[in-house]
């Protein structure tokens, strides 16, 4: 780890705010933002709730706020950040942990899935290069994070993950549902001079988001 | 799979989940999927590459069941949204398969969503399906009366509410125990056995215990990757060599032909004999493969199952340009619970289905069949489940007290994560690549020590998504398969398939194929008996 201090803001639901904490760390060489959490859990704050999966960009689950951006922790070294903090504009259950499931299930009546599938599953499909990008997507939620537009608190519904799963239908050739009149009743217009939205993993937003 | 099964069976289902639903071992994979009746291929040539990998130890129904229901269930998953990949005219050919590890035949499908594709469409069929569920919630144990399942208590991590939840039938599908191996593993953090204990606990019996699957190329270093995948034998092509740390030759070209435990047992043979590097590891030298052109190596990037060789070894490493520092890693468990082609297990309504049951693979699993593995077995585990519920009168469920929430606050003198840590160490070194008679043994010892220890644990007050309750919830079933795991490896007294005894070098003759069964005797202690193969 290249520098000694590192501060953790962590959610505090009994309390319903957010806490600082510092925490200075052995010089350890090349360390991810994931180890240096498991290096605080383990050895200086069992307390510290954070989710992890796969440890290498297959799982989306340690999507955190380093330094103000969206960042999977396992991905990027601690190389001189400061602060490590739970992805913006979603909910939370404690510290670092994002309330995925109350999340997902604002989504629930989207009809995220093919309708009226009129071919034969396994026959003949052509992919549109495009839905191959958007399926690498992880969902790890760090675009959601990073939309200057979205926040869960306020009840609405439309942001970048959610255009990225109607653009993936939107070029499913399957899908008979009309994916852009959808988006666009999901306030999609707000993305106009924005564009603001990031992908840790390579995922074309700007792309999908040109669909609507 | 099992769920949507159920539902359209007419069963009323809820999937209990310690994760959001789509974020376990499945979101994992490169998304390799082999599938049955594909142009070129045979029923029987498939049959043959599971069964005569499988080392005498796969039950045939099983296989059989695997390959008849593929393509059935490959279709399922489309229908839920899931899109493999086509060739450049859109078909299903043979230009856009590929031959997995092992395999005779190129029979194996892909996808560009890969694992996460095949985990969302998972999660999408939740909705279409309108299934009931319950996320960041850890499955407890199973309410019995009468030796019958009547329901699952449960720990909302959300919460840290306690519940119990009445049902006729309940499937397992709750994949392996890779993380009794952490970090030398390719597993997800909560992938902890829980299906084995669960199933134990309630008087089910399991096989195969000991056949834990290494997979051969992993990365060694830095330590924030080690374990993770980086190729499987296909990946070193016709021409890659594995070299000692003095530069000796391990393995010569053809290791793309061979099976896992193959690779594995001659990487684990120079270990043992001290000749890996500094590490701990070999070299895998692919360069060779590059005479004749990048187009292997560019099929094979593609599906992305070596990227974590870009970001632990970098550019080079990542073209073939230069070697690889490998050892092989904790992948997959071919033993687990005894189950019929239906996944019905020994205990009147639970079913099980999926990495957490055993007899399919024997003990050896070949490249891109445990995906399948899930869809079919999945879908007719929950068409039984289904059908059982609708036989069954519903009794309500005994009324127990709460197990996990009086331990909020306590203060005790060990961390269960510590605990997990120290577990995962030991079975790691006495119990991991290569075992022994005095190694098993003192394996034990340790997880009884840990077992005691475990008793005194402090866990902090918080309810909401606290981690080290889950950690002492997730030790407990680790100590559980633990044992299971070791005990099955001190009665096979041979080398077969992925179990390497350093002082049974051989596989024994016919009298050895056999499945070792293990089953909850008096006082919660480990029987054991032997069963002819190849049969339910």
């Amino acid at each position: 780890m290249s520098n000694e201090r590192v501060t953790v803001i962590r959610f505090s639901p009994a309390r319903n705010t957010y806490e600082k904490c510092v925490y200075n760390l052995p010089s350890l060489h090349n360390a991810t933002i994931l180890q240096t959490l498991q290096y605080i859990n383990e050895e200086l704050d069992p307390t510290l709730a954070f989710r992890y999966g796969c440890r290498y960009n297959h799982c989306g689950l340690c999507g955190v706020m380093v330094d103000g951006k969206p960042r999977l922790a396992c991905r990027v070294n601690l190389d001189g950040a400061n602060e490590i903090a739970p992805l913006a504009n979603l909910p939370l259950l404690r510290d670092l942990v994002v309330d995925r499931s109350a999340y997902f299930k604002t989504l629930l009546g989207l009809k995220l899935y093919p309708q009226n599938i009129n071919s034969e599953p396994l026959g003949r499909l052509q992919e549109n290069p495009l839905h191959k990008n958007l399926m690498h997507c992880l969902e790890c939620l760090c675009c959601v994070a990073s939309c200057p537009k979205y926040s869960f608190a306020d009840g609405n519904v439309g942001n970048p993950y959610v255009y990225v799963k109607l653009a993936q239908l939107h070029l499913d050739p399957r899908d008979q549902a009309d994916r852009v009149s959808q988006a666009r009743t999901l306030e999609k217009k707000k993305c106009q001079d924005c564009m603001q939205c990031v992908c840790p993993n390579g995922i074309h937003l700007r792309k999908a988001l040109e669909i609507f | 799979m099992a769920a949507v099964a159920a539902v359209e069976a007419g069963a009323r289902v809820a999937i209990v989940c310690k994760e959001p639903i789509g974020y376990g071992n499945t979101r994992m994979a490169v998304g390799l999927t082999a599938c049955a009746g594909l142009p070129g291929d045979s029923r029987e040539a498939f049959l043959d590459d599971v069964t005569v990998s499988g080392e005498g130890l796969c039950t045939r129904e099983l296989v059989e069941t695997l390959v008849d229901d593929s393509r059935a269930a490959l279709t399922k998953l489309e229908e839920f949204g899931h899109m493999f990949n086509r060739d450049h005219h859109g078909v299903l050919s043979r230009e856009a398969l590929s031959r997995a590890g092992g395999h005779s035949l190129a029979r194996t499908l892909s996808s560009s969503g890969a694992g996460v594709g095949l985990a969302q469409s998972l999660r999408a069929a939740v909705e279409k399906y309108h299934l009931s569920f319950f996320e960041d919630t850890l499955t407890l144990s199973l309410i019995q009366t009468e030796g019958v399942i009547r329901g699952i208590s449960a720990l909302s991590l959300a919460d840290g509410e306690e519940f119990l939840l009445g049902a006729k039938a309940v499937v397992l599908a709750t994949g392996g125990g890779g993380w009794l191996f952490y970090p030398q593993t390719s597993n997800n953090r909560g992938t902890v056995g829980d299906g084995y204990a669960l199933a134990f606990r309630a008087g089910a019996k399991l096989m195969d215990m000991e056949q834990v699957q290494l997979i051969p190329f992993a990365i060694t270093h830095p330590e924030a990757y080690r374990g993770l995948i980086c190729g499987e034998p296909v990946v070193a092509g016709p021409l890659g060599i594995i070299y000692d740390s003095e530069g000796r030759t391990v393995l010569g070209p053809g290791i793309n032909n061979l099976t896992r435990s193959a690779v594995v047992r001659a990487m684990a043979g120079a270990i043992r004999e001290g000749r890996a590097g500094e590490h701990g590891g070999l070299t895998l030298d692919l360069r060779p493969n590059l005479e004749k052109g990048p187009g292997y190596r560019d099929k094979l990037r593609a599906t992305g199952i070596f990227d974590a060789v870009l970001v632990a070894y970098g550019r080079k490493a990542y073209n073939w340009e230069e070697p690889w520092s490998i050892m092989p890693t904790v992948h997959y468990f071919m033993g687990g619970i005894k189950a019929d082609k239906d996944g019905r297990t020994t205990v009147p309504g639970l079913y099980a289905a999926g990495e957490v049951m055993g007899g399919v693979h024997g003990g050896n699993r070949l490249g891109s069949v445990a995906l399948t593995e899930v869809l079919v077995f999945g879908l007719r585990a929950g068409r039984a489940a289904a059908s059982h519920a609708k036989d069954t009168k519903q009794l309500l469920m005994l009324q127990t007290g709460p197990v996990v929430s009086p331990l909020f606050g306590k203060q005790g003198r060990h961390r269960p994560l510590t605990l997990c840590r120290k577990l995962q160490k030991s079975m790691w070194t006495l119990a991991g690549l290569v075992r022994e008679e005095a190694q098993l043994q003192r394996a034990l010892e340790v997880i009884e020590e840990i077992s005691r220890e475990a008793r005194d644990v402090s866990i902090p007050a918080e309810t909401v998504y606290n981690t080290e309750l889950r950690d002492w919830v997730e030790l407990d079933f680790m100590l559980e398969t633990a044992r299971l795991v070791v005990t099955s490896a001190l009665l096979r007294k041979e080398s077969r398939g992925a179990h390497l005894r350093s002082d049974f070098p051989d596989r024994g003759g016919h009298g050895w194929e056999r499945n070792i069964i293990l089953f909850r005797g008096e006082n919660g202690l480990v029987e054991n008996n032997l069963e002819e193969a190849g049969h339910e």
